[in-house]
């Protein structure tokens, strides 16, 4: 499926491009003082189908400048607002804007996400304006006697549905896979799904707070209990974000009573998902239980919690087979955070920032899982933990821009030293670009480990006969 | 036998996301890129469910199943309407017009494939 949708990104690409185009084409033979309806209409349909593509395919920018942008046109389309130059110049500039955005999205240049985000509160201060019109806007019809009305709003019905009467022979819809909320967790590059039925919390842990038990299976202590950790990027072996789990984020997972810790480098989102069961005779992995496409079109396991209490159980699961790591893979607390001049305290910023986005995500999904577990009276709340899942991205995504931003700072200072003082503090740039950098590294050192439950297929071939499965389907 | 349906929509890209989802869940699919490409491709052959977007260039989609209502083999067939539009007034037009229920787009592609087999059975 991500190939396909690649090639579907492809299309919007272009078509967005054509759309753009054709604006900036319009905008120059649209006289303000006798504007051709006609003109005026294409233009409205033309930010409409930008809007509508971005939005179809996530570009969660591009809507929102174009959603602003056909706000005002729509005025001006509905005689309620007149054509002025400021709204003419106003779309000169929102295509500009778009097209930066848009080449950003295909990898050429930087987003100039700041103009972005000010040229969308321009538009709607022009939107509001009092030349917006203060025609009365057309009275909205009383509240239309639906049929059935999604609760969520994406969707409405206005005739009743076909009862379908459990006969499923006759149905051209194969058997409609299972649709639970699960939680998409990262482990280095990879990512699974958990249950979300399953999870009890999400903890940051501190490394204090992790203890070894016969110097063995990683252990933490949550509200009394003593769990063990298992560390998913060595249970499937991937290369994991950090080169070791020795602190981070832990999903509390329980079934029937037994609890555990899955040790994952970061809590994404809480999604509806379809999973589809795998067949066993697919070859796979045992702490697997299903699949599912994620909205980026990547398929990925769900896991099945389960068996990963059952191995832990059995003592399978959680024996630390790095107690041989190398020595200096270090705490990732205590190692060498500062440079040894001590000069980049700047960067801690950068970590703070990092680690408030963080602690958002995880008040996130455990909103998001007390919701859940509220079920019919929890709607309210769900609502409220999906606002605060996207103020949740919203900060990681300011996070990260601030660590980036450090990290050409520190970088250019490295640069700058090393230009004065020789190789040796060229060695010492800032960790956010040494972590990055390391990523590969890790990659190479540990995906040739076999972990006990991994299976023999390595997790690319499982992953890839996953996509060819649901391609099929 | 597969149901047919029509999908129309003047994003290329749009259509092949609804088709792809629609074609994965074993329907047939045939596109039309507006609404007047629609009104010769529904003429041409008996669809059981017509899905559109809502503006679009020379016939819009409440224009096109409107006109399409008027024909007998369309007279009681699921329309669906897809517009990122959502307003109570602009559903309420989609009604007055023949549509038989409205999604917000984005859409998810089970979102799609549930008011589908709602309408649909």
């Amino acid at each position: 499926m991500s190939g396909d949708m690649d090639q579907f990104y492809q299309v919007f690409f272009e078509e967005t491009d054509e759309l753009l185009a054709h604006m900036e084409a319009l905008l120059p033979r649209i006289d303000p003082q006798a504007p051709a309806a006609e003109d005026v209409a294409e233009l409205f349909r033309a930010v409409h189908s930008i809007k509508g593509g971005a939005a179809t395919f996530g570009f969660d920018d591009i809507t929102a400048l174009a959603r602003e942008l056909e706000k005002l046109l729509d005025g001006v389309r509905e005689g309620s607002r007149p054509l002025s130059r400021a709204v003419i110049g106003a779309c000169g500039e929102a295509g500009g804007v778009l097209r930066n955005l848009l080449d950003a999205h295909r990898g050429q240049g930087q987003a100039d996400d700041a103009r972005a985000a000010e040229l969308c509160g321009r538009l709607a201060e022009l939107a509001a304006s009092p030349d917006a019109g203060d025609g009365a806007p057309a009275p909205a019809p009383a509240n239309p006697d639906y049929v059935y009305e999604a609760e969520d709003g994406s969707y409405t019905l206005f005739v009743p549905p076909v009862q379908v009467r459990g006969r499923v022979g006759d149905r051209n819809v194969p058997a409609a896979p299972e649709i639970g909320d699960g939680l998409v967790v990262a482990v280095g590059d990879e990512r699974y799904v958990v249950p979300l039925g399953s999870v009890a919390e999400a903890l940051l842990v501190a490394p204090q707070a992790v203890c070894r038990m016969g110097g063995r299976a990683r252990m933490i202590r949550v509200r009394g209990d003593y769990l063990t950790v298992l560390d998913l990027a060595h249970l499937f072996a991937v290369p994991a974000l950090s080169a070791d789990w020795n602190a981070g984020v832990a999903v509390v997972v329980e079934v029937a009573g037994a609890r555990a810790a899955l040790g994952v480098d970061a809590v994404e989102d809480v999604q509806p998902l379809a999973i589809e069961r795998i067949d066993a005779s697919l070859c796979r992995p045992p702490a697997v239980a299903a699949a599912t496409v994620l909205g980026s079109g990547e398929a990925v396991p769900v896991l099945d919690v389960a068996a990963l209490l059952d191995a832990v159980r059995s003592g399978q699961a959680g024996a630390d087979e790095r107690a041989a790591a190398p020595a200096d893979a270090g705490d990732a607390e205590t190692g060498g955070k500062r440079g040894e001049d001590g000069t980049p305290r700047i960067e801690e910023v950068g970590v703070l920032f990092d680690a408030l986005a963080v602690q958002a995500n995880i008040v996130a999904v455990n909103a998001a899982v007390e919701a859940a577990r509220a079920g019919g009276q929890g709607q309210g709340f769900a609502r409220v933990a999906a606002e605060i899942r996207a103020l949740a991205k919203r900060s990681a995504l300011s996070a990260r821009e601030v660590k980036e931003l450090i990290a050409i700072l520190l970088d250019e200072q490295a640069g700058g030293r090393s230009g004065a003082g020789g190789e040796a503090s060229a060695a010492a740039p800032a960790r956010g670009v040494a972590k990055l950098a390391d990523r590969p590294a890790a990659s190479s050192g540990r995906s040739a480990r076999i972990a006990p439950l991994a299976s023999t297929r390595s997790l690319a071939a499982v992953k890839k006969a996953l996509q060819d499965e649901w391609e099929d389907s | 036998m597969p149901k047919h349906i029509l999908a129309v929509d003047d994003s290329a890209a749009i259509r092949q996301v609804v088709s792809h989802t629609l074609h994965g869940a074993g329907y047939r699919v045939t596109e039309a890129v507006d609404g007047v490409d629609a009104l010769e491709k529904a003429a041409a052959a008996p669809f059981d469910m017509v899905l559109t977007d809502f503006n679009m260039p020379r016939l819009d989609g409440l224009a096109l199943i409107g006109r399409l209502r008027e024909l007998p083999h369309y007279r009681a067939l699921p329309m669906l309407v897809m517009s990122t539009e959502s307003s109570q007034a602009v559903k309420a037009r989609g009604r007055a017009a023949g549509a038989s229920g409205w999604l917000v787009k984005p859409f998810e592609p089970r979102r799609l494939l549930e008011v589908i087999a709602l309408v649909l059975g």
